[in-house]
């Protein structure tokens, strides 16, 4: 098992090195899923999965399988989709309405909120009674929503959502709370299994604008608009980050990502001066919140005939092994905007995202390609250079939002944070 | 009602669209996607809907808002033009397919020049050096047209039998 003062020499953010074996071995791993995956809020679900009472989607924290409900009381309830009996998953679809959940291998029953309710041949089959208030379904005993992102946490001790995600909150704001309808879910998410670490997908997310310019050059050369480090790098308390970048000089993109105009004195009202200020003249946000939901909001074209329209995406890199993982990705949409405006939008996410989009398709060979050449003794004993901007780019010192803002979005400086947290749990007593 | 309209066997047009199909096959496989798109009509639609995980007897079985990709002309062509592009990287070195078409039921429509038309897919992908491939199954729902003595493909709805998509990305087409 890597001790503590192992993990401090295998990750070394200040000096801009990550070993490449914590992408790849499996105790890390499963130090991870203790470390992290046992105790961070992680993203569950939209509100706008499950909106009215009794709606439910089966997900995943790390490895647990979780059934996320809405009670009567319209409260979000996370509960581990196992018996309590012994182990049968209770619920085994991806969504739909349920006012309970009963369990194929000898018919347990579970009100939606967790509680036992049902024993078949109660008196019977346990002539002593059961203590049926203790042997409801484990229920992640923190969860909370934060402008429709619902979260969850198995950590009775952990902090409220609202410090965990601390800093980032106000950015996470630019997307998803800047009209009065705010956004919500096209449908449920995309699934598919990439040979990668997780790392990979929060990591470059979180601040790898560089890599635009070489792995989706196909763009460029099909006419789209060239990319360049106007921009800035943002990243917050917590291990989360942004990038934020700005059109290319000598080319231009609609302000607020193409929102219409009929829409800005909403922008207006939800976001500060300063928030617009940021928001207004962004091409591209890419992001994550530590650990492993990331986002992405580019503008542009679909092809060269369309109109100019945006997209958000939000997706989670679920671990399924040290060198295997989920990808969930959704696409989102602003509620209020016409119909025409959220068709190009959605076309424009499966255009380029998912697992069919041009671009995420050389995401996903990219890291897949970095775990395949990894798994040998010599490279795994190597490190991954994390040292952009390292020493040589200062912070900003007038810059209108929380966290440590960088005036290029090429740099490595979020990435080095987010290791810097990663490091914080995995030596924590 | 159905099955009175479904073109038999030995019938015409059910041979020709058969031969159209694996010709179609070919030019996938062969890497000739340029050739490939002359064979789709200016007003295609050419979509795959995600499938999900359903109790028995819960229909459909797919999802009716989230889909894997949805093209029409233009944008199926830019999807084949980024090949050439030299920076489509998730295809170079490109994937080794394998369609195999089958299972092909052809039924008439209203329009005596349009004909809807089932088949079976599977297909094999395989990459560099990994010995191990993807095989994806599935179904196609067509709507082939006869444009002055040459069939095209008006419509396509792709369903692959996956919910989970066990592959690093569906850099192919189907």
């Amino acid at each position: 098992m890597a001790g503590t003062r192992d993990l401090r020499k295998l990750v070394r953010p200040q000096d801009g090195e990550v070993s490449r074996l914590i992408f790849s071995d499996p105790e890390i791993y499963q130090q991870e899923l203790e470390r992290i995956f046992s105790r961070c809020w992680l993203y569950v679900a939209h509100e706008s999965e499950i909106p009215h009472p009794g709606d439910f989607v089966t997900r995943t924290m790390g490895e647990d399988p979780v059934i996320v409900t809405r009670g009567e009381d319209q409260k979000v309830h996370v509960l581990l989709n196992t018996c309590r009996h012994r182990g049968r998953t209770v619920c085994r679809v991806d969504f739909g309405n349920a006012p309970e959940f009963r369990c194929p291998y000898h018919g347990w029953t579970y009100k939606n909120t967790g509680e036992l309710i049902g024993v078949p041949a109660y008196k019977q089959a346990y002539p002593g009674g059961l203590d049926l208030g203790r042997l409801g379904l484990y229920e992640a005993p923190q969860v909370d929503a934060y402008k429709g992102l619902i979260f969850a946490s198995w950590d009775v001790k952990t902090t409220s959502l609202s410090d965990y995600l601390g800093g980032m909150k106000w950015y996470l704001d630019l997307f998803v709370d800047r009209t009065d309808g705010g956004m919500e879910v096209v449908g449920p998410p995309q699934r598919w299994l990439v040979d990668t670490n997780w790392k990979l997908g929060s990591g470059n997310f979180i601040g790898d604008a560089y890599h635009v310019h070489m792995t989706h050059q196909y763009r460029i050369e099909l006419g789209g608009t060239p990319v360049s480090p106007q921009g800035y790098q943002v990243h917050t308390e917590n291990g989360h980050g942004l990038g934020l970048t700005h059109p290319a000089p000598g080319t231009t993109s609609e302000p607020y990502f193409g929102l219409p105009k009929e829409f800005w004195p909403q922008l207006e009202r939800h976001l500060t001066k300063g928030q617009l200020q940021v928001l207004k003249p962004l091409r591209n946000a890419h992001g994550t919140v530590f650990p492993n939901l990331s986002f992405l909001h580019p503008a542009g074209t679909r092809s060269r005939e369309e109109q100019f329209t945006s997209f958000f995406t939000l997706r989670q890199w679920q671990p399924k092994g040290p060198d295997k993982i989920e990808i969930w990705s959704w696409c989102l949409i602003e509620k209020d905007m016409p119909e025409r405006w959220q068709e190009a939008s959605r076309r424009a996410y499966l255009q380029t995202f998912g697992v069919a989009g041009t671009t995420e398709q050389d995401d996903t060979e990219t890291w897949a390609d970095i775990t395949q050449a990894n798994r040998g003794p010599v490279a795994r004993s190597s490190f991954f250079h994390y040292g952009m901007g390292l020493g040589t780019v200062e912070p900003l010192k007038d810059w209108p939002g929380p966290g440590t803002a960088y005036p290029t979005s090429w740099i490595e400086a979020n990435e080095r944070a987010m290791f810097e947290r990663w490091l914080e749990l995995m030596t924590q007593a | 009602m159905e099955e009175a309209k479904t073109i038999g066997l030995n019938d015409p047009p059910y041979s020709e669209i058969v031969d159209f199909l694996y010709k179609e096959a070919e030019l996938m496989d062969e890497g000739r996607l340029s050739d490939w798109l002359e064979l789709m009509t200016e007003d295609l639609l050419y979509r795959m809907p995600m499938r999900v995980n359903r109790g028995r007897g819960e229909q459909p079985d797919y999802s009716h808002e989230t889909e894997i990709f949805c093209d029409d002309l233009p944008s199926l062509r830019l999807r084949i033009d980024r090949l050439s592009t030299g920076y489509a990287w998730a295809e170079d070195p490109p994937s080794r397919t394998r369609h195999v078409v089958s299972n092909v039921r052809v039924t008439a429509t209203s329009n005596p020049d349009e004909f809807d038309v089932r088949s079976y897919i599977l297909v094999y992908r395989n990459r560099g050096n990994s010995p191990e491939g993807d095989l994806f199954s599935g179904k196609r729902q067509d709507l082939l047209r006869n444009v002055n003595g040459h069939w095209r493909l008006a419509k396509r709805t792709i369903l692959l039998d996956q919910a989970v998509i066990g592959s690093r990305n569906l850099s192919i087409f189907f």
